[in-house]
């Protein structure tokens, strides 16, 4: 493997190892992603360790001229997984929001009417209240 | 002084009960709110026949992490001076509350923590779970100086400096209710000691530690020192 692309590699893995200590530091990254983000960038610095593991494997393996292909071809599926995790998880938060929404509308309209406060659970307030 | 014991509740319709009559039975002058993040069951219900007042979570905020703000932002705006944490598993046992409030009353430390590993007695929990709770602590140990022996109890009494500290002046994510909170409490300068105290195993319902979540423990447990530490003065720093 070329030695300009492992250099590169280590360059990025470094700064990105860099990004994650000064993100946790600040208290803006969770331990969950800080794992997952220092985990590639170790496997970064790593990479002059098991690059020519990489372009045999490109090679006679996957059928790729190049472990450098092999490489931005991880990448890709890398950011793909990423994207749909994180896909899930905006519908989950938008999910949240929708419901916190509906409970706030519920109790501005408890506070306007001046009216008693129904049990969520139970459809039927009146009885709840009993 | 105010006392306010705060009962973590999530899906625990089938224990819940119990522990409040046994709070409610065993009294020593605190007022009892219970904490619900979200439950679709009946624990509002019971908590109502009880005349418990309850603070519910419209979304669960996830594990029992998810509470930890509600109740000190309630502790605060209340004025309460210590505020006691308490599950309604059935695990923790009301008569043992006095072996934490009181150091906490004699103001003699910050944050009382109840330890089932000082005398070994009680519900003990698994070996596997012993052996990470025993790594974490003896790390949080060599961290601080603070001996600890059981980082995860979640059985806890706070003051008012640390009921304000959470509750008002701390605005970060807490996401750890063990290792981060207890590391950000030492580092704002609270003091914190343990009391050996009986627990029981859960009466009924599932633990939150899943097969996964108890993989991801250690892994996550020491990304949070890391970030604590690099945390460290600007959580002294919020304090003063």
């Amino acid at each position: 493997m070329d030695f300009r692309i492992q250099a590169l590699s280590v360059v990025v893995g470094v700064l990105i190892c860099a990004l994650v200590l000064i993100a946790l530091k600040r208290a803006r990254l969770y331990p969950a992603y800080a794992v997952l983000w220092s985990g590639i960038g170790i496997l970064l610095i790593l990479l002059p360790l098991y690059g020519n593991l990489l372009s045999w494997l490109a090679t006679n393996v996957f059928g790729i001229v190049g472990g450098n292909h092999l490489i931005y071809a991880m990448l890709f599926g890398f950011l793909l997984i990423y994207l749909f995790y994180m896909t899930q998880k905006v519908c989950q938060l938008f999910n949240r929001v929708e419901r916190i929404i509906i409970f706030l509308a519920i109790l501005e309209t408890w506070q306007s009417e001046g009216s008693r406060r129904p049990s969520l659970h139970n459809p039927d307030p009146d009885k709840s209240n009993e | 002084m105010k006392i306010l014991v705060s009962v973590i509740s999530y899906n625990e319709e089938a224990s819940i009960e119990g522990t409040l009559k046994d709070l409610i039975a065993n009294n020593c002058g605190y007022d009892i709110v219970v904490i619900d993040n979200g439950s679709n069951d009946t624990t509002q219900e019971i908590c109502a026949r009880l005349s418990i007042p309850v603070i519910r979570h419209c979304v669960n905020t996830g594990g029992s992490v998810g509470t930890l703000l509600s109740y000190f932002a309630f502790a605060y705006a209340m004025n309460y001076d210590i505020l006691c944490q308490f599950d309604s598993d059935g695990q923790h046992i009301a008569a043992e509350l006095p072996k934490i409030i009181e150091p906490i009353r004699n103001g003699e430390v910050d944050c009382m923590i109840g330890s089932r590993f000082i005398n070994n007695e009680g519900f003990q929990s698994t070996i596997l779970r012993r052996l990470g709770i025993r790594l974490f602590s003896r790390l949080f140990t060599s961290v601080t100086g603070c001996p600890l022996t059981d980082i995860t109890s979640g059985f806890r009494a706070y003051g008012r400096g640390v009921i304000e500290f959470f509750g008002h002046t701390y605005r970060d994510p807490i996401y750890d209710s063990m290792n981060q909170f207890l590391l950000l409490t030492f580092f704002a300068g609270f003091s914190i000691r343990e009391t050996p105290v009986l627990m029981r195993s859960r009466r009924a319902g599932a633990s939150e530690f899943t097969l996964f979540r108890s993989i991801a423990f250690p892994v996550k447990g020491i990304v949070t020192f890391i970030a604590c530490l690099l945390q460290r003065r600007k959580v002294a720093a919020m304090r003063s």
